[in-house]
Formats: structure tokens, C-alpha cells, sequence
């Protein structure tokens, strides 16, 4: 079963009285489970393209079938509902809340949704998983910049969600970090079945992908 | 709501010295307004409350219609010898008293213009009759000094220190007061300075006056037991006055008394137009005051939601509703709201309890005027260190929505795209 459909979908932004078009009708469908990745130069699309899976911005045209949901039909609450309880979200600068400490940061989106107690406790297993064990108390300031992508896999991983997406995640990272950074996601995506979707440059993760999509200029390349 | 909490709390550290900046302005700005309050209150009743208890009362009762010959509305400050009488004044004191327990005692009152002689030194007065009995318990600011008051049958004037100075009389002089009757014709009486008056905090509005038994008024005018007016002291000194008017004059309207109750507020007189005039001021100081601190705290969250445009697309990205990000952003204005308020308040209590103690000195006449003295004493009300800062915690929550909203409303992509 597809997590992810994209269908013929278009996002044109407007600069000044310019409209400039940033997807070109991408259709697009991601099974469940896969670890797949998006390639293509700077300005083709790929950031877009995970903003929009990633119920983050709405296509101009065409549709976003997110777990079986449409998203246009979502109103702003119910997306960011959908977004803290399906998607997880792994950024380039890590984007972590620099006045909370790791912990604190990884039980954010558990708060978020609400529900059962027992979210530091889960907080801290994931940081644990993710080999941070004892990093509890640093703020992100006090992190290198692996142990913050680290903690922001911990983030995205800890309410168990359907999709991880994953914008350029080891692209400010050195090799070996990211290369470790890479083993860990694979592994989860192994274990649990969790979908993954990758914005990269990265031959290495290319290399890894299940599957790559090449975006050239807004469009799916043959 | 407790993550919530933390991150507002610990988002107000990040810019420590922005923080105490706004911080400082809201204290310092509360703490004057706090102590504007205390100052205004401590003039008012500097002002105001001797003269409600010398001269003023709380209600004053007229006759209806009593300007009617006058052009129209009764006045404080119009001479009252031509305002239509109250006939019979006693029976409508018992009558108000036994219809308004709220109020304690009533006085009946006859002012008239006359000339008042010592030998050959004269000067113009103003006689007010009063009646000796009810004085005490209606007037009980008007004090001695020097002297003794006088009783009821004696034609008794108490006289101020200028009059006393300009005629050169002593306690014991026999004084002539000559003037008119009500019908035009010269009259005159014979009155014995008993005592040189004094009320404490109005020296500055004691002008001509001269307190005297009704009576000699009354023979003096030819008007039978007539009185000008009822002035009446409530029990409860903080209790509002308006209702009790009110209800006295629901009282004449259901026994078709012809009689229509003022409060001092409504008499106005040149105690109350300064009154008004500082309150009108000290109002509109409070309103600037208030406009600065809400652009300061407007300016502060305003630089944070553009400072974290970023970290608000991450916040939307992992979950929070827009609900959510409104909630940080007005904290964190709640918070420093709370910190300057308290603050302000304990800063202005301060400054209320030192001048309470010092004294605020007045630097010129008019300013003695005002405080009844030569220096103000503020008294320090609970009501005044809690009613402005809670107004500022309200108002840095209305300076932080707009800013707060503007967070709220942005779209998560384009917030995460902000550099």
C-alpha cells in the first residue's frame, strides 16, 4: 500500500509579478516502508517536493495522499495533527530548539499530541537509540553537529511515525558521521518498517536508497 | 502546557539584556504610575475631604426650583441669599435621616454677602449660618485657633485670620454685620467674634468666610427659619455618594417633598475643578505611559517572531497548531508583564511609603494650593499598587497579540525557509 501519493502535482511561486514554477505535474507514489530518495541539482524541486508530502505547503495544483488522507481536504489544525502523529522531520541545520535541552527536544512533539504519560521516559529511550545516552542535559549549543542531527532523528523517530522525511540530513555533516547518521536510519527503516524519504545530493545515499527519483527542473526525469 | 511554560520562560533569557531593558521600562513606568495614583489620591483628599467636612458635607439638599430666580442651576459658588428657602429646615433633616440611614447628621445652612464692621474698619464677608448644634457632627473640620465655638442663642462668628487681621478683631469683639433682606430692605445684627477658624488643608479657599449661628443670618435676611441649604455627612466615608443622593431624592419624589439632593461631586466649586483637572491629567499621563510600555513590549516580540521565524516553521513542522504558537509568543509577554508589574509595584510602594514619610514638597503657591500645604503626604492603597500593574499585564498581552498572531499565521514552509 502506498503512504505517499502524489498526483500531477504543480507549486509555482510568485516573486514580485513573476511566477516562478517549482514542481511541474509530479506524480509520484511511495509504498510503505520504502527508503527512498529524491535527487537533483539545487532549484529542482526536491524541497519542495518534501514540503509538500510533508503537509508543510499546499500544491497549486494536483494532489497529496498522505496514509491514505487527502491533504486538501485538511484544514491548518487537523494538518498539524496529521503532521505530529504520521510524518517525522529531519532538516539539513538540524533545527533544534536551541532553549531546550536534547531530552527536551525529543519529547516536544510526544507533548504535542498529548495522550498517555510517559513521554520523557520515551524521549529518553530514543536518544538512547540513537546512541545519546547521557546527552540528556546538553543543549544543542553543546553539541557537535552529528550528535544534533542525532537528536533530531530522535525527534522525528520518537512517535513512531509512518513517514521520516529527510531534507539533505547529511549534508552538513562530515563523511563518517554521515555515513553512521545513514546506518542508523537504514536500520530503523529495516526494523520497523518506518517509510523514509531523502532530499539528497548524497551519492552515498543514493547508493543506499531502495529507490531514486530524479527531479530535473520541477519535473520527474525519466 | 508545562514544555509550553518552559520554552516562553527560557525564551525570554536568550536576549537577557533586551529583556531587562523592557523589563526596566515597565517597572520604572509602572512605579510612576503607581505613584501618579498615590499623588492624585493624596491631593484629593488633601483638597477635598476638608472640604467635604468643613463646608461641602456629603449631600446637599435645596429646595426644587431653588435657582430658579438665579438662571437656573444652584451653585456652589453663587451667594445663596437668593435662592428660594427651605421652610421649616429641622423637620426636613429628621425627614431625609429617618429616609436614608446611610447618612449621620444633617446641618441647615443660610450664606449671605454682608459688610462686616469693627469701628471703622470694614470689609466685605461672606456670612455662613450654620446651625451650632448639628456643626460637630457635620463639620467636624472646621477647628479652632483660637477661642471656643458658638452656641446656639448667642450670635456667635467665628471669624478666619484675615478677616480677624483686616478688622483688627479679637476674640470677644462685637462685630456689626450689615446687609440686605430678602426683600431688599438694609438690615443689620450684632455678632460677638467667639473664636478665629481654621480648616486644616483649605486655608488657601478660606477667603471672606465667617461661620455663624443660622440664626443671626436668618434675622439679618428676614426670612423666618428658612435655610439656603441641608448639608448632610454620611456614615460610611468611603461609600459612594451618588446612590444615597439618589435614593433621597427617590424619597422626595414618593412623598412630593419640593426638594432636590446634590452630592458634593455634583456642586462642584473650585475644589472639584482641580480635582478633575488632575485627575483629567494624571489619566491622560497614565494613557502615554501606557502607550510607551505597549510599544516597547510590541517592539520586543516583534523582533523575537521575526528573530525565530525559523524555529516557528520547525514548531509547525513537528505538530503544534497555530493555537500553540500563540500561546509561547503571549507567555512570554505574560511573563514579562508579571515581572515588570511586580516590579512597578514594589518599586511605586517604595516610592508611595518614602514620600509618605518625606513628604512631596510644593514648590510654589499654586502647588500649595493643590496640596493643601506645604508638603503631600501620599498613602500607600492596596487598590493602587494592584490596579495598575494588573492593567499592564493586560495591556503587554494586547501589545504581544498582533506580533504573537503574526507568528501563528505564518505558513510553516515559507517559516522554515526564512533566513
Amino acid at each position: 500500500m502506498a503512504s505517499v501519493q502524489v498526483e500531477a502535482a504543480t507549486k509555482d511561486y510568485q516573486l514580485g509579478k513573476t511566477t516562478v514554477p517549482a514542481l511541474r505535474g509530479v506524480s509520484l507514489a511511495v509504498e510503505s516502508g520504502e527508503f527512498m530518495a529524491v535527487a537533483g541539482p539545487s532549484g529542482s524541486g526536491k524541497s519542495t517536493l518534501l514540503n509538500l508530502i510533508g503537509c508543510l505547503d499546499h500544491p497549486t495544483s494536483g494532489r497529496v495522499v498522505i496514509a491514505g488522507q487527502d491533504v486538501a481536504a485538511l484544514d491548518d489544525d487537523a494538518l498539524s495533527d496529521l503532521r505530529a502523529r504520521t510524518l517525522g522531520f529531519i532538516f539539513q541545520t538540524f533545527n533544534l530548539i536551541p532553549v531546550l535541552s536534547a531530552l527536551e527536544n525529543v519529547e516536544f512533539p510526544l507533548l504535542l499530541r498529548g495522550g498517555p504519560h510517559g513521554g520523557r521516559e520515551r524521549a529518553r529511550r530514543a536518544l538512547d537509540e540513537v546512541g545519546l545516552a547521557g546527552f540528556e542535559r546538553h543543549r544543542p549549543d553543546e553539541l557537535s553537529g552529528g550528535q544534533r542531527q542525532r537528536v533530531a532523528v530522535a525527534r522525528a523517530l520518537v512517535t513512531d511515525p509512518v513517514i521520516v522525511l529527510a531534507d539533505e540530513p547529511t549534508a552538513n555533516l562530515d563523511s563518517a558521521t554521515g555515513e553512521s547518521l545513514l546506518e542508523l536510519m537504514l536500520e530503523i527503516n529495516r526494523r520497523d518498517k518506518t517509510t523514509f524519504i531523502f532530499s539528497t545530493h548524497d551519492p552515498r545515499v543514493m547508493e543506499r536508497a531502495q529507490r531514486v527519483v530524479r527531479l530535473v527542473d520541477g519535473k520527474l526525469a525519466a | 502546557m508545562r514544555l509550553l511554560l518552559t520554552l516562553a520562560l527560557r525564551n525570554l533569557f536568550r536576549h537577557k539584556r533586551r529583556t531587562a531593558l523592557t523589563a526596566s521600562a515597565l517597572v520604572l513606568g509602572i512605579a510612576l504610575m503607581v505613584l501618579g495614583r498615590a499623588w492624585t489620591a493624596a491631593m484629593e483628599t488633601a483638597v477635598v475631604e476638608p472640604a467635604r467636612s468643613g463646608t461641602l458635607g456629603h449631600v446637599e439638599v435645596f429646595a426644587k426650583d431653588a435657582a430658579a430666580d438665579e438662571g437656573g442651576s444652584v451653585s456652589f459658588i453663587m451667594p445663596q441669599n437668593n435662592y428660594r428657602l427651605i421652610p421649616d429646615p429641622p423637620a426636613l433633616i429628621e425627614r431625609v435621616l429617618r429616609a436614608e440611614p446611610r447618612l449621620a447628621a444633617g446641618l441647615a445652612r443660610l450664606m449671605v454677602g454682608a459688610l462686616l464692621s469693627n469701628g471703622d474698619a470694614s470689609m466685605e464677608v461672606v456670612l455662613i449660618g450654620i446651625d451650632p448644634k448639628a456643626r460637630a457632627a457635620v463639620y467636624p473640620a472646621v477647628e479652632l485657633r483660637a477661642g471656643r465655638h458658638f452656641v446656639a442663642g448667642e450670635k456667635g462668628i467665628l471669624l478666619n485670620r484675615g478677616v480677624a487681621k483686616r478688622l483688627g478683631a479679637t476674640v470677644g469683639s462685637t462685630l456689626v454685620a450689615l446687609g440686605n433682606t430678602a426683600d431688599g430692605r438694609l438690615a443689620a445684627v450684632k455678632l460677638t467674634v467667639t473664636g478665629l477658624w481654621v480648616v486644616k488643608g483649605l486655608e488657601a479657599y478660606e477667603w471672606g468666610a465667617c461661620y455663624t449661628d443660622i440664626a443671626a443670618v436668618q434675622e439679618l435676611m428676614d426670612v423666618g427659619d428658612g435655610a439656603g441649604v441641608l448639608v448632610f455627612r454620611q456614615r460610611d466615608l468611603e461609600a459612594p455618594v451618588a446612590p444615597i443622593a439618589a435614593s433621597v431624592n427617590a424619597a422626595f419624589a414618593r412623598d412630593g417633598v419640593p426638594a432636590v439632593a446634590y452630592t458634593w461631586e455634583e456642586m462642584g466649586g473650585p475644589f472639584i475643578g482641580g480635582m478633575l483637572v488632575t485627575r483629567f491629567i494624571a489619566r491622560i499621563m497614565d494613557f502615554v505611559m501606557a502607550i510607551i510600555v505597549a510599544a516597547g513590549v510590541m517592539n520586543t516580540a516583534l523582533m523575537s517572531v521575526f528573530e525565530r521565524t525559523r524555529e516557528v516553521g520547525t514548531l509547525r513542522a513537528v505538530g503544534a497548531r497555530r493555537s500553540r504558537i500563540l500561546a509561547i509568543f503571549l507567555l512570554e509577554a505574560v511573563f514579562l508583564g508579571v515581572a515588570g508589574a511586580a516590579g512597578g509595584a514594589l518599586a511605586g510602594a517604595g516610592l508611595i511609603l518614602f514620600f509618605g514619610r518625606a513628604g512631596i514638597p510644593a514648590f510654589s503657591e499654586a502647588q500649595r494650593y493643590s496640596y493643601g500645604g506645604d508638603y503631600l503626604y501620599p498613602t500607600l492603597h492596596w487598590g493602587d499598587v494592584t490596579v495598575v500593574p494588573a492593567m499592564m499585564v493586560v495591556i503587554c498581552l494586547l501589545a504581544a497579540f498582533g506580533p504573537a498572531l503574526m507568528a501563528a499565521r505564518m505558513r510553516p514552509a515559507e517559516s522554515l525557509r526564512y533566513v
